[in-house]
């Protein structure tokens, strides 16, 4: 397996002679993966698939992707597309996502018996991409 | 490609996309339900109200809501009905 420090290396393409500063490492997270910076490419078929934890049970560099936007701000996503936190620095962008995740588990598991099909399976890849949350 | 202010987004999904919004807990949601179902959820991320929302916000909360990115952008500037929306939430 990679190194963590390998799947953290974010790119602007956007800006990336105006401000070198932020072609960076991203935080302390164990979870983050280098992705496409294009949102469409954010929504191909092949983008979960190809981040897929095969390691139950133990951290997986690919849970999360994070990319910095059009705007400049960071953004942090699970691959299962459940939530997603936004921040000027990585770390705020981190500290949002688990924030909207938290939020979001508690949301769909009160109506767990009401979901479509499709938010329930949702409900059930984040319980199983972060067990214990 | 035109930027949504959050306060556009917020309006178009509690307007005419039909959803219900939650303020209580630290980000504001976004519920649509329908026939006694829950069929989309997404949530916007705070201070959102007054700025641009990028293309990458409205991509994930498209993937939020199970529906593509340039489907949640046509829905919001009224190039997709609500009813149609609501087909996409339920296909």
């Amino acid at each position: 397996m990679s190194s963590t420090a390998e799947h953290l290396f974010l790119e602007e393409p956007s800006r990336p002679e105006e401000r070198p500063d932020r072609r960076v490492a991203a935080p302390d997270d164990p979870h983050a993966a280098r992705v496409p910076t294009h949102p469409e490419a954010l929504e191909a078929p092949d983008f979960a698939g190809a981040f897929e934890s095969s390691d139950a049970g133990a951290p997986s560099p690919s849970r999360l992707s994070v990319v910095v936007d059009e705007l400049g701000q960071y953004v942090v996503q699970d691959v299962v597309g459940g939530a997603y936190g936004v921040g000027q620095a990585p770390e705020e962008a981190f500290a949002d996502y688990w924030t909207a995740l938290d939020q979001r588990l508690a949301f769909l598991r009160a109506r767990r018996d009401a979901l479509s099909a499709r938010l329930a399976r949702q409900l059930r890849e984040l319980e199983e991409l972060f067990p214990g949350r | 490609m035109a930027a949504f202010k959050g306060r556009v987004v917020r309006a178009a999904l509690t307007g005419k996309l039909g959803f219900g919004e939650d303020r209580s807990g630290p980000h504001p949601v976004y519920e649509r339900v329908h026939d006694g179902a829950v069929v989309g959820v997404t949530h916007m991320s705070h201070n959102a109200g007054g700025r641009d929302l990028s293309d990458h916000e409205l991509a994930a909360m498209a993937r939020q809501l199970g529906v593509r990115g340039p489907e949640l952008r046509q829905a919001i500037g009224c190039a997709i009905s609500g009813d149609d929306f609501l087909a996409l939430l339920l296909a």
